[in-house]
Formats: C-alpha cells, structure tokens, sequence
C-alpha cells in the first residue's frame, strides 16, 4: 500500500514540472469579429482549441442518465475508454481493455467460462448488463457474461463504463455496474477497413482473427458493416484440478468468435442487427476434469428498432423495440461414457422488449425524463428436457416497469433523481430509487450519490430453485462520494468512495444435509448482507507525447458479512478469488511523429482460492501470490498511408496468470495465456472524400 | 478496520496535498469575443428612454476593456456612440452599462444594492450571478466545445426596466 502511493505521488510530481500552460489558448486574431451578430457569434467554431484530454473529459455519455452529460456530470462514477487507447494499448480482446478498469477482475465461473468481479463482490450472473450500443447482450438463461476472445474491439470508438448500479435505468440486470461499447457508425466510418490480428505463444498460436468493416452517411442515411472472425486459446498452460489431474490447455481450450454487427440510420428510425456466436471447449468441467474437450456455445442475435422524434424544441419522443434470441451454454452432443456426469443441455430464449418514453425540458433548469419499459422473457427446453421447478418445456414471464428521471440544475448543484419500478410475473417487483448530486466547484467535481438496484432472477435462477423456491429478487444499495479534478488542461485526477450492500443474494446453493430430501442443489435468496467498501483512483494525463492512465482500487468486506461459499477463512477483509489491491497502468509514448511505443501494467494483489482437496473431498485454501503483467505495444498510424499496424508482446515475463473461481465450488484456478507475441495491422480504404462535409 | 481508515485517510491526504500543491487552473475568455457579444447586448437591449450615448462602466480590472473600446471605435457611423470608462462599484448609478470583471464578482451585491431598480444592465464575467442580480453571465460552455454562451436573467432585465429582443433571448442559456 505505501509502495502503491509513493507510485502515485511520484507520478504527480513527475507530471507536475512538466512545460507551462500556454497563456493564449491557442486563440487567433479576432478582430474581423466586430460586425458579427450574436447568432453568428454562438455558431462560430470554437477557437479555443481544446486539449485530447479535455475531449475525453467532456465526452457525452450515454449510459449514465438518459439525456447525455458530461463525465463529471453524469451521476455515476464513470471510466471512458476511447478509441484511439484501444488502438495504442494493442488490445486485441475486451477482456484486455477491461482489466484496467478499478475494481474489475476475472474470475473463472464454470466449464472454462470466465467472467467477471467487481469491487471484491462476483457479479457475472445478471449483475453487470454489458450493452453494445445500447443493446443489452447477457444471455437470457442466467444473465451471464462471457469473457476471452469474445468481443470485437478494432470497431470500437469507445467504451463507457459506469462503475456503479444501473437499475434505475436498466433493471434486473445492472446491479453492480454497467458497460456500455459504441462502435462506431457510418459518418465514423466513411470507409471499409480490414483488420487482422495473429499471436503465438511459443507452442501454440495465442489468438488469429480477421474484421472486416465498411460504413458510410450519404445524405440522412447512415450505414455501416463490421464483422469479425476469431480463434483462440484461453492458455499455453496446464490446468490441474483439485483432484489433482492435469492437461494442456492448448487444444483442450478453444475460443472461437463469430461476429457481426450491422447498423442503419435513416433520419430519425435507426436499426441494429448484432449476431454473435461464441464457441467455447470446456474440459475443465465444473469439479473433475473430463477425459476429452466437449464444445459449449453461446448464441445470440439481437435486433432493436429505434425511433426518436424531436416533436418540439422542449419535448423528444423516443420509441425502441428489441429482440434477443439466446441459446446459451449449449451441449448438444453426446458425452463419452467416462464423462457421463458431462449432460447435455439446450435452451432456446427469446426476449421481447418496447421502451416508450419522453424527455421533456418543462423549465430552463429541468429535464424530466419517463416512460414505460416493457419485456416478456421466454423460453424453451430442448431435447425433450423440462424447466424443474414448473415441469414443462416452455416458461414466459412478463416484466412492466414505468420508470423516471428529472434532472435539476440548481445554484449549488446539479440533482438527478430517478426511479423505476419493477413489476415481474417471475419474481414479484422492485422498486429502485437513485439520487445524485454533482457539483463543479472551479476544476473541481464533486459527485455523490445513492442508488437501490437489483438483480432480477433469470429463467435458469427461477427454475432451478432448491425446493421450489419462489426467488426473491436480489437487492443492492449503493453510496459513492467521487471528487474529480482537471489538475490542468491535460491532467484529470479522480477518486472514489463506495459502499455496496447486498441483500436476498442470489446464489446457487448444494445441500450438505445428513439427510436430504427434496432437490441436493439449487438457487436461493441468500440471508446474508454482503457487501463491500473502499475506494477508487483515476489519474489521466494525455499531451503530445503521449498519455498514461493510472488506476488504483482497493475494497474491504470487513464491515460486510459474506456467504460462506464466499468468504476466505481467516481473513475477514477478502473475498475468494479477487485481489484487495489492484493497479493498473497503460500508457502510449510518440517515438517521433510516425511510432509510438505503450507499456502497460496490471497488478493483483494476493488472492485465495481452491486448488485441491482433503480426503474427505473438503476444499485446502491456498494463497496466491501477487500477479504483475507486464505488456508492451509498438505501432504506428502513419508510416503507411492508410494503414495502422503494430507489434507486441503480452505478459512479457511469461507470468503464471490464474483466474481462481470467486465462489467455493471446487474448480481449480484456471490458467490465463502466458507471453504471447503478437502483430496487428488495419488497412482503410476511404469512401470518396465529396461525402466528407454532408 | 485501523489498517483500513488509515488507507483512506492516507489517500486522501495525498490527494488534497497534489492539488493544493497546484495553482488554480481555469478556462479563460477571448476577451475580443465577449467585446462583440456585448456590443451586441447593448444594441438589442432597450431602455425606456432611448439612447444615443451609451455610457459602459467596467468594474474590475478586465481585458475586455481595451477589446470595447478598440470596437466601439469601429463603430462611430452608428445610431449610438458609446463610452467606456473603469468605475468603482460606488460609480454603477452614473452609466448604462456594467460590466463587473471576474475578480470583482464580490462587489456585484453591493452594485445590485446601489442600482437597484434602475435601467442598468448588469454583465458579468463570472457564471451564475443572476442570483446576486446579474442580468447576463457570461460563462464557458464545455459540454459545447469550450465555447462561450452566456446566461440570461430575464426577470432581473424586467425588474431593471430594460426589454432584451429575441437575438439575445434565442441563443441564451435561460436562467433564474
């Protein structure tokens, strides 16, 4: 800890006797303004010219309110991750780009699916709604996420991440937090581009993909293509059971993405088309490992229609209509007889969804936002199987939830206010208030906020109750105070404070009665109140020679209870498998005008977990030690015209990355790719430049 | 838990020390702009006797002084002709126009108190003063490009007895 703030002190020292401000601002010769009006004057081009970093601060962000605000304005803690720090970090993977967000880890689920912690607390089940484009892509069965290898990243203009609960907008899927990927549109695009990727790590190919995108925005109609097909291994390493019984992953682990995302924009009716498929080879399993790789898919297609409408200066009409079709974690095969406990699984799930709702500005200083959400889950067992708890092979479940928002811009502050009410077929209703209150004092911000969110059980969690249980829906309650600075023109330094309450979890649960009756295992409310606290740090500084982004986050459950199949004996501060003390560094350096060079860090601090058992089959804590990853990214954008390509290595110490499992079930860390060389290269080819000004 | 608040208070000590250590940093004006916008306030602005000698009475040390009076010079062909003077705040009652400069913003009270009720229109360089009876605030706008826009009182523009035409009225950020 004392070594993490030296870093962070010296840092800022460093950056602090770096050059002076420039007093003019870069603002030319005025005086052919004298006989402007002041409606040429507001529809001047700024002169001022605005640094990078200043853009990124003052970007709109989309997921954090319905009407788009600013970063410090927005009533959220929030991460934007733009464009061209995708492309200088050489991240092929959102996994990648993810890690450097405080407070988020990757923790093995099960069947060698990785998904995601936050802030010391497991939350890839319906806890984090990851959007592309507002599109809301967790799988239906239990609302999970899926990790390696999987999301496009070369189309990506940035990446909005709201660190804290969602629900009030979102519903029973934004819990903890929210992700929110643009990509970028036709008048982004207003070309076709092919990307490429290949990577080895020494025995094997690490990571192969290959993208194609075109987009362009010829009068009021916008278009766009982008498509990726990708291979992977999850690792170069060997994965050991808790029984003791190891293979390669090599070979044992494949990841396969299919992706496409097909966008249209006529005035004010846009339409999306996302199809992406998922194909996973679990040997792993859930306990023991099995004799051969089973393939496991995850399939989904999403459509949304959207229509907004400005029907006056005050009042805006929005109308959405979305379609999501899953079939996630998908065995349809025929397991080998030394693998018989390996059962076949497949459901195919729809969810029907329409949005209507207003923004409306009665008052200079308000903006009222509201409307109705309305979805009807449903879905169908294949393979002559039936849902548990209801014993047929076809459940719906119908959610309604009116929601509001008014936004109030005060002498002392800025105040949101917003709730949503969830009324549910499946688990009855909640209702999720927020408050936020940001002001900006000078280059200060401060934020502070209160939000009630909940995880709505998913089809999977409903029906595989243990003993029929009605689940309750689970319910969180978030604080967070955030005090932000724009140190300078270039320098943006943030941090936060959080304290997550987590009550009714839910969570799967085996039975280890002498005797049992009814179901062995099953989803239940839990009747703990986990939580956890602590704090977050941003530091961000872009100039012309590059920029470097440092983030530090640290959580404690000491003043939370925990489930026991959460908790780490003898220490009441960790929860199993995420690290108290995470650091996370990327940065890009110019070499000459034409080349830059991005090193990157990620630190997790010691974490525990499960890698063996006793001989009455009792799970042995074992510690981890500290992980340090180094990488390293050399690219340009301009040697060749048209063409962005670079080298790099990650993991350049070829550290043992692990990713333990969050919850004691027994599954065996599962091991991450060790160093792994790597080439990147994207060639565009630009539209006709007459389309350029329309 | 000991461990635990001494990390935070740690962290926020080193915080408050980094920017403490760092001077103040905020957006600055084109002060040859806001001369414009407020020559241009001064046109669609009508008082109840018309005026063909606008007096404007600059509080505070501001560059926008040199920009008005460079632009005003411009404009002698013009129905009004118009001057531009430093005044202390004890001055406001003797001019058509105040301007009130960023780092006098605490004497604006003391200018309201005075003029009270009286047809001046008061400018100032500092956001959000309609409260302490600003009729326009300039301020700059970063969700729009760091631009500059201004905020319009319109209740302290009626209550002074002057009327401000739609040109100012369209493009403003109403206020209280």
């Amino acid at each position: 800890m004392r070594y993490i703030l030296f870093i962070i002190i010296s840092i800022f020292l460093a950056t602090l006797t770096y050059g002076q401000e420039k007093p003019a601002d870069n603002i030319t010769d005025t005086s052919d303004l004298s006989n402007l009006s002041i409606e040429e004057l507001s529809k001047m081009k700024s002169r001022y010219a605005a640094t990078d970093m200043e853009k990124t601060i003052n970007l709109a962000i989309e997921a954090a309110s319905r009407k788009p605000l600013t970063m410090r304005k927005s009533p959220s803690i929030i991460t934007v991750i733009t464009e061209e720090e995708i492309e200088r970090s050489g991240a092929r993977d959102l996994m990648q780009v993810l890690s450097l967000i405080p407070g988020m880890e990757f923790n093995v689920d099960v069947e060698g699916v990785i998904g995601l912690s936050f802030r010391g607390l497991w939350a890839n089940e319906g806890k984090i709604s990851l959007q592309i484009n507002g599109m809301e892509v967790n799988e239906i069965a239990y609302a999970s996420l899926q990790f390696g290898s999987h999301y496009q990243v070369s189309q990506i203009k940035k990446i909005e991440i709201i660190r804290g609960p969602g629900s009030a907008i979102y519903g029973g899927c934004a819990e903890y937090a929210v992700i929110n990927i643009i990509t970028q549109k036709g008048e982004d695009m207003r070309g076709a581009a092919v990307n490429a990727s290949l990577g080895n790590a020494g025995a094997t190919y690490s990571r192969q993909d290959i993208g194609l995108s075109a987009g362009n925005k010829i009068n009021e109609l916008s278009y766009s293509f982008s498509g990726m097909l990708a291979r992977a291994q999850r690792s170069n390493g060997t994965y050991t059971d808790v029984y003791n019984n190891s293979y390669q992953m090599p070979g044992n682990a494949d990841l396969k993405a299919n992706y496409f995302n097909v966008a249209l924009k006529y005035k004010e009716l846009s339409v999306q088309f996302i199809y992406d498929n998922y194909q996973t080879s679990t040997r792993d399993n859930i306990l023991g490992i099995m004799s051969k790789p089973y393939p496991l898919d995850f399939l989904s297609c999403m459509t949304q229609i959207k229509y907004n409408k400005q029907l006056n200066k005050k009042l805006q009409l929005l109308l959405k209509l979305d379609h999501k079709y899953s079939e996630p974690w998908a065995f349809a095969g025929q397991a080998e007889h030394i693998d018989s406990d390996y059962l076949a699984y497949g459901m195919k799930a729809n969810t029907y969804k329409a949005n209507v709702a207003i923004l409306w500005d009665p008052l200079y200083w308000m903006n009222i936002n509201c409307g109705v959400d309305a979805y009807n889950d449903r879905g169908h067992r294949t393979m002559d199987e039936v849902f548990r708890t209801d014993s047929t092979n076809t459940v719906s479940y119908m959610n309604y939830a009116p929601f509001t928002q008014v936004l109030m811009k005060t002498p002392y502050a800025n105040i949101t206010v917003g709730a949503r009410y969830d009324i549910s077929t499946a688990f009855g209703s909640a209702f999720n208030p927020r408050l936020g209150v940001t002001k900006k004092a000078g280059i200060f911000n401060f934020k502070l906020l209160y939000a009630s969110s909940f995880r709505a059980p998913a089809i999977e969690s409903i029906q595989y109750g243990v003993d029929n249980m009605k689940l309750k829906p689970e319910r969180s309650v978030t604080f967070e105070f955030e005090a932000s600075a724009k140190l300078r023109k270039d320098m943006y330094f943030s941090v936060n404070f959080f304290d997550v309450t987590t009550t009714d979890a839910i969570r799967y649960f085996v039975k280890t009665d002498s005797v049992i009756t009814g179901f062995r295992d099953g989803y239940r409310n839990s009747d703990r109140k986990i939580g956890s606290q602590g704090f977050e740090l941003e530091y961000r500084y872009k100039s012309s020679w590059g920029f470097i982004n440092l983030a530090y986050s640290f959580y404690t459950i000491r003043n939370k209870d925990v489930d026991d199949a959460n908790s780490v004996p003898g220490h009441r501060s960790m929860t199993l498998g995420t690290a108290q003390n995470k650091l996370a560094l990327m940065s890009s350096i110019n070499i000459g005008r034409k080349m830059y060079i991005s090193p990157s860090v990620n630190f997790l601090d010691r974490r525990f977990g499960y890698s063996c058992v006793d001989s009455n089959d009792n799970g042995i804590l074992a510690a981890y030690k500290p992980q340090l990853v180094l990488n390293v990214y050399i690219g340009s954008n301009s040697l060749v015209k048209n063409c962005s390509f670079g080298i790099g290595i990650t993991n350049i110490t070829d550290e043992h990355i692990i990713y333990p499992q969050a919850y004691n079930s027994l599954h065996a860390p599962l091991p991450g790719m060790g160093r792994d060389f790597f080439l990147k290269v994207n060639y565009k080819l630009p539209f006709n430049s007459r389309h350029k000004d329309q | 838990m000991v461990i635990v608040r001494r990390t935070y208070i740690r962290t926020l000590i080193v915080f408050l020390i980094c920017i403490s250590a760092l001077s103040c940093y905020g957006q600055t004006y084109d002060h040859k702009e806001n001369a414009v916008y407020i020559y241009n306030f001064i046109k669609y602005t009508s008082w109840a006797q018309k005026k063909t000698v606008v007096h404007v009475g600059i509080v505070g040390d501001s560059r926008v002084e040199d920009e008005l009076r460079r632009l005003f010079s411009k404009k002698i062909n013009s129905s009004s002709t118009y001057t531009v003077k430093r005044i202390t705040s004890a001055e406001a009652r003797t001019v058509d126009v105040v301007i009130v400069a960023e780092a006098a913003t605490d004497q604006l009270k003391a200018i309201d108190k005075q003029t009270a009720r009286t047809p001046i229109l008061i400018i100032t360089e500092k956001e959000n003063m309609a409260r302490q009876g600003a009729c326009i605030s300039f301020f700059i706008d970063e969700d729009n490009d760091y631009k500059t826009g201004y905020q319009l009182s319109i209740r302290n523009c009626k209550a002074r007895g002057l009327s401000v035409s739609e040109q100012i009225q369209n493009n403003a950020v109403l206020t209280r």
